[in-house]
């Protein structure tokens, strides 16, 4: 009988339609039975850090919400929304489940993804790792093992480890990210590996402008744990990301008029156009 | 991440930790702790360091929040703030997920 659990995808990974599902699959594939909830009506309130009442209210709702499910486990994609969890949504609100991060559940569970990998995968790759969160999730550790599961997948060791936890948060900073990216493309030149996979959604829409510069090939670890599994979800956001302007053709009229032509231009479409500020020497493909 | 700060760098940690503390408590911050405050990513290196246990990277994050003027107190630093931040999101999602799927999951 499947274990109910939630599973707490977050707000910004609805960038990543196939990041959700493949995450889905995978959960039921280990015994699950996950119900998917996230977006601003299960937000954290870590984006709120202007607004503590506002912050404040958004726990206490959401943290209502999970109650009101009443399963047992909560398991977290975002690592914002796991340290908010953390450190203050169940400090001020009772909670009446347990959180896990999912890649702690799928590590505990890798002798029963391990034959699920069926389709090799033939790639050199980096991990994208941050110095943050480690402390909570030994995800540094963790997601590489999981990827040396993979028949044909090697992981290369770098040592390379970004500031932060995770990219977004060095969006702001100016510099940040651009030293992000150069160290990214000196990374992947030097080791002549195929791919650069990241651990986190908030990392893989930002780096993922280099494999539209064609720079080197980028994957979130869920994306190359789905294939070998057989998964068949398209990574539309990629696609859209390297369509740049002409992700308008890609998307379509129908889907663009859901959420407003006006807002799609304004809002979503720079977004998608946005590439990485790399030096002309950090041009060029790595291979 | 102080190496982005546009605050005037510091000679003695110490002193910018004050102007740390003098943000939680409500008070003005000097121009290296709030350029601290406003570049923190937390990476959480400090944590391991501190000699005092305090939890610095919790110390910062509730800094920030404070200098924001999330807390109450005057703003010190610079909002960035995004209002599309949740449309964008609700955006994404329509499209890519079914119908049934945004009724049920969002």
């Amino acid at each position: 009988m499947s274990e109910p659990i939630t599973f707490w995808y977050g707000c910004n990974v609805l960038r990543h339609g196939d990041i959700i599902h493949s995450c889905l699959d995978i959960l039921r594939s280990l015994g699950f039975d996950p119900l998917p909830v996230g977006g601003p009506d299960y937000c954290c309130g870590t984006v709120k850090d202007a607004n503590q009442t506002a912050a404040g209210g958004m726990a206490t709702r959401t943290v209502g919400r999970f109650n009101a499910l009443q399963r047992g486990r909560l398991v977290a994609w975002c690592p914002s929304c796991h340290t908010h969890m953390n450190d203050f949504m169940a400090r001020a609100n009772d909670t009446q489940f347990a959180m896990t991060y999912l890649v702690d559940l799928i590590y505990a569970n890798r002798d029963k993804l391990a034959p699920l990998l069926v389709h090799p995968i033939p790639l050199r790759v980096l991990v994208h790792k941050h110095i943050g969160f480690n402390d909570q999730v030994e995800v540094n550790r963790i997601v590489p093992e999981l990827l040396r599961m993979i028949p044909g997948v090697e992981v290369i060791e770098d040592g390379y480890l970004a500031p932060g936890y995770m990219c977004a948060s060095l969006v702001a900073v100016p510099g940040a990210m651009d030293d992000v990216h150069a160290n990214t493309v000196r990374a992947v030149k030097a080791t002549q590996t195929d791919a650069w996979v990241t651990i986190f959604h908030q990392c893989y829409r930002e780096l993922c402008g280099l494999e539209a510069q064609g720079i080197t090939q980028v994957y979130n670890y869920i994306h190359l744990i789905g294939r070998s599994m057989g998964l068949a979800y398209e990574d539309e956001y990629k696609a859209w990301k390297k369509a740049g302007a002409n992700a308008v053709e890609l998307i379509g009229e129908e889907r663009i008029a859901k959420v407003g032509v006006q807002f799609f231009e304004r809002a979503l479409l720079p977004e998608l156009r946005k590439r990485p500020n790399l030096h002309d020497t950090e041009r060029g493909p790595a291979k | 991440m102080t190496r982005y700060s546009r605050a005037p760098a510091a000679a003695d940690g110490k002193t910018v930790v004050a102007g740390v503390l003098a943000v939680l408590r409500g008070e003005p911050g000097s121009p290296e702790a709030l350029g601290w405050i406003s570049v923190c990513a937390r990476s959480g290196v400090c944590v391991p360091a501190c000699p005092d246990k305090v939890d610095p990277r919790m110390m910062m994050r509730l800094a920030r929040m404070t200098a924001l003027g999330g807390r109450g107190h005057p703003q010190q630093i610079e909002v960035r703030a995004d209002p599309d931040f949740f449309n964008r999101v609700r955006a994404f999602a329509k499209l890519q997920l079914s119908d049934a799927e945004l009724k049920d999951w969002t």
